[in-house]
């Protein structure tokens, strides 16, 4: 007999919800939910085809200890399998012994945003929870928190009602982003236009009425034209300017001698086209610039976050924040964190800082959602202090800028722990790995965030029962505390079953309520209002940001060139995507994703590609001035002839994932990390790494 | 239908020594051994008992199994520290990660490649006819070779302690399982396993028993030994893994159902470590 449980994806932070069919114990089918506001039903080829995860041979099965002191690629790890509670004590007792000997900001705790690894990273007294936000989206989010919201980014657009939508390097259509495929391809359907901005043409571009293959980094030249034009022809929207933002005059002055002339030189778009797009921009109603997290637009150049800045004054100038047919605030439920559900003894004082000086930045820097930028150079120099002791969870080596230099910084710790599902190649850097189980094994809960028209969540039950010896994240944190003789921080009783419970009591449901909800959500549609007020002190949208002035940068997004231009060695500009089957290290060993995207290639302009006597198909190296890569050319006229770009996540070493072992390579080998002192020096109020602002040169392998 | 038609083959399936030979390959096949645990299991006692029985037993594979058991004492007896750790790591590399074998009869004989294929369907009814279900504190699934063993282990040991009247039934149920799950993957794991270490690594020598045993027991139940011959691709061959080379298939048996197999058996049937009296591993359906 079939029965169906509830569940949501958790390939990607969308969190589609799901349906999973069940035969005595075992998944055969796995569908959308259509009451789900996110993914209305339809899910990507990512998340239909994540059960094969779940009876992946392949998964690590058992706690496991390392007895090869050697580490390294090649190296093997010498793994034995030990008991939950030898894993937890040998964990405990040497971060607790690093934590005495070297002081406790020694250890990092690098893992996405998770109450319970908080909690311990408080507990133990170190400040350093480290996180690949930089290496992502922290342009867009702390530009939205200093000049919009005071928290976060808004991550819902509302595509279906816009009638232009006008992206630069977005392209989550592309990249399978379920949400944003739906959207983008109704609001074409409905007549919208669309006009893609992007040295590259994606599936994104070519569903576009218009496709301008740009300069890479130059966006922020183009935008600011547009700014200046929108303005001087007073082509903004008047009403929506005046009640909901401030700054206009100021802006006005500032972006004066940015005309699309002067754009037109720097962007390789000419005038006339720059200042037709900004009027139709500016006098199509609703129109929208979308943006996601690594789009090629920007959020990772050195001017990314100025960029960032300008898509908020564009979509501010035409009245496109959180309004209909623009970028929408979730509606989301407001839970509680850990510390107010369960109030914790007082931590530990530490008047050390982070090892990244993240501290320093007033602007962005209590949100600590950076630090993986950082992270290798801190520990290979030793500066600010030494670091020794790492735990890690789910954060791949190949995640990290320069992954070979993170390698040889995870040899000079003394300490790893690494909690994953797979045995990738932070696993075989690993002392101590605890497994994890996969989402569908585990109870949970996700609040709707894309596409979070109203509070809405999803419940996931665990759909089969855990196929291995595995723990859930929460559990692995308090055990490891508890071994370190932290466990008055983690009472019985604390728990993350409790905690959903009591952050759904706290709007007004429960856990059992969510678990008895017939389709497995809770939340009813509501009709939307548009915010009135924002998060500034000023209480509306900062065009012209005197916090920003008062903090030492720039007050608008004023003209800066990205930080590497082509040059002899290196005369071709690189750019980065991912494919859409794909996320990151999760799909690599997925063997439909492979089957659908089994290789890695450079795309090169054919062009380009005859100058350089290489052909479609042929083995190439991509060098960057700090590494090489050898992937397979793919030779298409839709890139511009000075441009390549990588598919991101391919590259593994780990000959545990057999499926992805040698396939391709890491495009983050070329990529540059930073020094805490070069991070300050480029006076980047958003604490952003740099991973798209590279040059490269490619040659047949 | 009888099994044991001579008195060697009868005396070989009723013996408690081969109820611990199987007990012992499912414990080295579901955890990696500590010194202690080798010290619990490998009693003097019941190894003098079983070598001096294979001695006097006349079936062809009796001798290769007496050698890989001498073996395989002799490679514990000599264990130490250093020794313990080398086998821990070893059962790491060749049965919990990637690079080694997995040994799920999911992975031989399914299509896909997973875990939980058609095969553990299979495996699973087969207990579930007999009215067990796989022991809650079984973190291995139903298609793995150590509870497959396991199961056979405590088949064994409830034949062994038996009376005539039941045993026939006992063993069509083992002779059936043989013949549908063990033959058609074991013996190419046990390749599989040997393939990947030395002749004198411990879980060569495991292997080795494991792959005598198995023959031992298809002749004393009259069978022969599965011969090389076509079939579909199994997924891990589809995946680029090692070919298999061993057909599973034997000569003269149905694979419909025995007599007896349908009914529900006596007590509790085991899967784990104590081999001397049937415990948990298999649970009992309520």
């Amino acid at each position: 007999m079939v029965t169906e449980k509830h569940t949501f994806c958790n390939v990607c932070s969308a969190n589609c919800a799901m349906k999973a069919q069940i035969v005595d114990g075992k998944i055969v089918a796995i569908k959308g939910n259509p009451d789900d506001q996110v993914g209305r039903g339809k899910l990507c080829v990512k998340g239909y085809s994540a059960w094969k995860m779940v009876y992946d041979p392949q998964r690590l099965k058992f706690p496991m200890k390392r007895t090869n002191p050697e580490k390294g690629p090649g190296v093997d790890p010498g793994f034995v399998k030990i008991s939950w509670e030898e894993a937890f004590k040998l964990a405990g007792d040497r971060f607790r012994e690093l934590s005495a000997k070297y002081r406790p900001e020694s250890i990092v705790v690098a893992c996405r945003p998770q109450d319970f690894a908080v909690r311990w990273a408080k507990a133990m007294g170190t400040p350093n929870l480290s996180r690949h936000h930089d290496t992502c989206y922290t342009t867009h989010d702390a530009m939205w928190r200093v000049t919009v919201s005071g928290t976060a980014r808004p991550w819902t657009h509302d595509l279906e009602n816009a009638r232009y939508i006008l992206s630069f390097g977005w392209d989550q259509p592309s990249k399978g982003k379920n949400m944003a495929a739906r959207q983008y391809v109704n609001a074409l359907a409905k007549g919208a236009k669309a006009v893609v901005v992007n040295p590259l043409l994606t599936a994104t571009g070519a569903m576009a009425n218009e496709w301008i293959p740009i300069k890479p980094g130059t966006d922020l030249a183009f935008i600011l034209a547009m700014i200046n034009i929108i303005i001087e022809e007073n082509l903004y929207d008047k009403d929506y300017v005046e009640k909901y933002t401030t700054g206009i005059e100021d802006l006005k002055k500032a972006v004066k001698s940015y005309t699309a002339e002067w754009a037109a030189g720097i962007t390789d778009v000419d005038a006339a086209t720059i200042t037709r797009i900004a009027r139709e921009f500016a006098t199509t109603k609703p129109a929208v610039i979308p943006s996601h997290k690594r789009d090629a637009g920007g959020p990772n150049y050195d001017n990314g976050w100025r960029v960032a800045y300008g898509f908020i004054i564009l979509n501010a100038l035409v009245g496109a924040i959180d309004r209909p047919g623009g970028v929408i605030f979730e509606r989301n439920m407001k839970l509680p964190n850990l510390d107010t559900v369960f109030p914790p003894p007082e931590y530990p004082k530490n008047t050390a800082g982070r090892f990244d000086g993240g501290e320093k930045n007033k602007l962005f820097g209590s949100t600590a959602k950076y630090g993986n930028v950082v992270l290798a150079d801190a520990i290979l120099s030793g500066k600010p202090y030494p670091l020794k002791g790492l735990f890690v969870r789910k954060y791949n080596v190949l995640g990290f800028p320069n992954a070979p230099r993170f390698v040889e910084a995870l040899k000079k710790l003394e300490f790893i722990a690494v909690a994953d599902i797979m045995p990738t190649e932070i696993v075989q850097m690993a002392d101590v790995v605890f497994p994890e189980p996969h989402f569908m094994e585990v109870e949970a809960m996700s609040n709707r965030t894309y596409n979070a028209h109203y509070p809405q969540v999803a419940y996931s039950a665990p759909v089969i029962e855990k196929l291995g010896d595995y723990k859930g994240f929460g559990s692995i944190v308090i055990g490891i505390a508890k071994a370190m003789g932290l466990g008055d921080y983690f009472p019985d009783g604390v728990n993350g079953i409790r905690l959903m419970d009591e952050q759904l009591k706290a709007n007004g449901y429960s856990l059992d309520q969510l678990k008895a909800s017939p389709n497995g959500l809770l939340g009813d549609p509501k009709p939307f209002t548009g915010r009135e007020e924002f998060g500034t002190e000023s209480k509306k949208i900062e065009l012209y940001s005197k916090k920003l002035q008062d903090n030492g940068f720039d007050p608008f997004p004023a003209w800066k060139e990205k930080k590497e231009k082509p040059s002899k060695d290196y005369p071709l500009y690189m750019v980065i995507t991912r494919h859409a089957a794909h996320r990151m290290s999760e799909s690599h060993n997925n063997e439909l994703v492979m089957q659908v995207a089994p290789e890695c290639p450079v795309i090169l302009n054919t062009v380009t590609a005859a100058d350089l006597g290489i052909k479609n198909g042929d083995d190439v190296w991509v060098e960057s001035k700090i590494n090489k890569i050898k992937v397979k050319a793919h030779v298409v006229p839709g890139i511009r002839p000075d441009t390549v770009c990588v598919w991101h996540g391919f590259g593994h070493w780990s000959k545990d994932l057999p499926l992805a072992y040698g396939v391709g390579g890491n495009e983050g080998d070329l990529v540059y990390d930073l020094s805490a002192k070069a991070l300050a020096d480029r006076k980047d109020p958003t604490l952003s790494g740099l991973m798209s602002d590279m040059c490269v040169k490619v040659y047949k392998a | 239908m009888s099994f044991g038609g001579s008195c060697h083959s009868m005396d070989w399936l009723t013996s408690r020594g081969r109820a611990f030979l199987y007990a012992f390959l499912s414990t080295s096949f579901r955890d990696h051994f500590t010194l202690e645990k080798m010290q619990r299991i490998m009693n003097a006692e019941d190894l003098a008992i079983l070598t001096s029985h294979l001695a006097r037993l006349d079936l062809p594979e009796a001798p290769r199994v007496s050698t890989a058991l001498a073996a395989v004492t002799a490679a514990w007896q000599k264990a130490d520290a250093y020794q313990e750790l080398e086998l821990q790591k070893a059962y790491a590399r060749l049965f919990l990660l990637p690079g080694g074998v997995h040994p799920y009869e999911s992975i031989y004989l399914g299509n896909q490649n997973l875990l939980m294929d058609k095969p553990w369907e299979k495996v699973r009814q087969f207990y579930r006819n007999l009215g067990l279900e796989k022991d809650t504190a079984e973190l291995h699934p139903e298609d793995h070779i150590a509870v497959e063993l396991g199961f056979m282990s405590s088949l064994a040991y409830m034949t062994a302690a038996a009376g005539k009247g039941s045993r026939q039934d006992l063993l069509a149920i083992q002779c059936e399982f043989l013949i549908a799950h063990l033959n058609r993957w074991a013996y190419q794991l046990a390749c599989d396993i040997r393939g990947k270490c030395c002749g004198e690594d411990f879980y060569w020598l495991v292997s080795e028993l494991l792959d005598g045993l198995l023959t031992l027991d298809n002749q004393a139940f009259g069978e022969e030994k599965p011969q090389e011959s076509n079939q579909k691709k199994t997924g891990r061959e589809k995946f680029g893994q090692e070919k298999v080379k061993q057909e599973v298939v034997p000569k003269g048996r149905s694979r419909g159902r025995r007599r007896g197999s349908s009914q529900p058996l006596p007590g509790r049937l085991s899967a784990k470590d104590d081999h001397h009296a049937p415990a948990a591993g298999t649970a009992e359906r309520t």
